[in-house]
């Protein structure tokens, strides 16, 4: 029924939220804890549960004082018409520089993993084909698919995490004093943009139903994705030590190479490989929608579908002029990258909400 | 190069040609500036694939090393 009427429900939303969350979690949070808190990495989860809470407090009490109104309206109600336009415009361009970061991601994952003798840009392009045919049928298909992917994404994770349990030694994570307060605090800062990406989903919060349940709903889910976040990286420097996470590239992977029951259950990374592909096809597809949607209200169309696949085409040669190097794509992802989120979905929405509740 | 143009002219025809019944004046001009600034990337990607790097640029504009 919500279907029909083309909006989705608060539920599939944050499930959208969990699973874009867990592409770039699984990719950066282990080795960027280690390498700030070392041993003690796993604790940082925990500042952005505190960073994150009251912008789901603000965004509550802004849905509930403007019931008529999407996000993208409070910005408009709060910054005025003209200085809302333009502060969206750099959303626009800020999500759709993201969402190419991650298709390179997504394909230099790929082509490092798995495929190592193809070409990145086919692997962009078959991405691209199947977001276009996708998208035309709206936005409630891919909530949809979302609700069969996100538990299978977690119960994976999980399992996984299970499997990792006999490597796992307690030395790896220990000792950990109030000398370690500090660092921990530091990484907990540098992934909380992670916890921010609620915000841009709620750029699309016009299309969301029962946004009256979100401060219910939006603190359990910040408490799973803290707690999941927690077992991520204790899990894999328990298993590989904070020396080797904070060198390698993909510590996760590494990590589920190693699982071996009984020599039974052996060699399983290709699973990873297949739930990270399904996460990087609901991100790159939910910020490509997040993008189309800020257009329309900017340039206020009547239609967005009709920009999909032009669009869709400036994406593919941003995702290909990004970077000429993986270095040098981490590199702007651990500073500008961390920076820019910080910045657009912490800061700036922080003083918006609070504009928004104050402003008569 | 001229793959590229020929399946950009051929994508914003399309559209064009389905937006006919409507009136969607403001979507045929944003599609026209979109796809001339599709043309442009698809120029720069084919002629210099390995020479332009946004992150390395935008790395450089705000003095991170890398």
């Amino acid at each position: 029924m919500l279907a029909s009427r083309g909006k989705i429900s608060l539920k599939q939303a944050l499930f959208i939220y969990i699973t874009i969350f867990f592409s770039p979690s699984i990719r950066f949070m282990p080795s960027y804890t280690a390498i700030i808190a070392k041993q003690s990495g796993y604790l940082s989860p925990i500042v952005p549960f505190f960073i994150l809470l009251p912008i789901i407090i603000l965004l509550h009490k802004a849905f509930m004082k403007h019931k008529d109104k999407s996000l993208i309206d409070i910005y408009y109600f709060s910054l005025g018409k003209a200085t809302g336009k333009a502060l969206l415009f750099l959303y626009a361009l800020w999500i759709l520089l993201i969402t190419a970061l991650y298709t390179r991601y997504y394909g230099e994952r790929i082509v490092t993993t798995v495929f190592t003798q193809t070409k990145i840009n086919i692997f962009i392009l078959i991405m691209m084909t199947m977001i276009a045919f996708i998208l035309r049928s709206g936005y409630t298909v891919i909530a949809r698919m979302n609700e069969i992917i996100c538990p299978l994404i977690s119960i994976i994770f999980f399992i996984l995490a299970i499997f990792m349990m006999p490597n796992f030694k307690i030395n790896n994570i220990t000792p950990i004093s109030y000398l370690d307060i500090i660092p921990i605090m530091k990484a907990g800062f540098g992934i909380s943009f992670l916890w921010g990406y609620i915000l841009y989903i709620f750029l699309l919060s016009d299309i969301i139903n029962d946004k009256e349940n979100l401060m219910h709903h939006g603190i359990y889910v910040l408490f799973y994705l803290t707690l999941s976040s927690a077992v991520l990286i204790v899990i894999i420097i328990g298993t590989l030590g904070y020396s080797i996470t904070a060198k390698i590239p993909l510590p996760f992977m590494d990590a589920v190479k190693i699982i071996s029951l009984f020599d039974v259950v052996a060699k399983i990374e290709s699973i990873v490989v297949i739930i990270w592909i399904l996460s990087d096809f609901i991100l790159i597809s939910t910020f490509f929608y997040i993008v189309l949607h800020l257009l329309k209200s900017i340039f206020d169309l009547k239609e967005e579908k009709f920009i999909i696949n032009i669009l869709l085409v400036i994406l593919y040669f941003l995702s290909m002029l990004i970077t000429t190097s993986k270095i040098e794509l981490e590199a702007f992802s651990y500073t500008i990258g961390i920076s820019g989120n910080a910045l657009f979905a912490i800061i700036i929405p922080f003083i918006v909400l609070i504009i928004a509740i104050v402003k008569k | 190069m001229i793959p590229w143009i020929i399946i950009i002219l051929l994508l914003s025809s399309w559209e064009l040609y389905n937006m006919r019944k409507e009136d969607l004046k403001k979507e045929r001009f944003i599609l026209i500036i979109l796809s001339l600034l599709s043309l442009i990337m698809a120029y720069l990607y084919s002629n210099y694939p390995y020479d332009i790097s946004i992150a390395g640029f935008s790395l450089d504009l705000f003095g991170f090393p890398h």
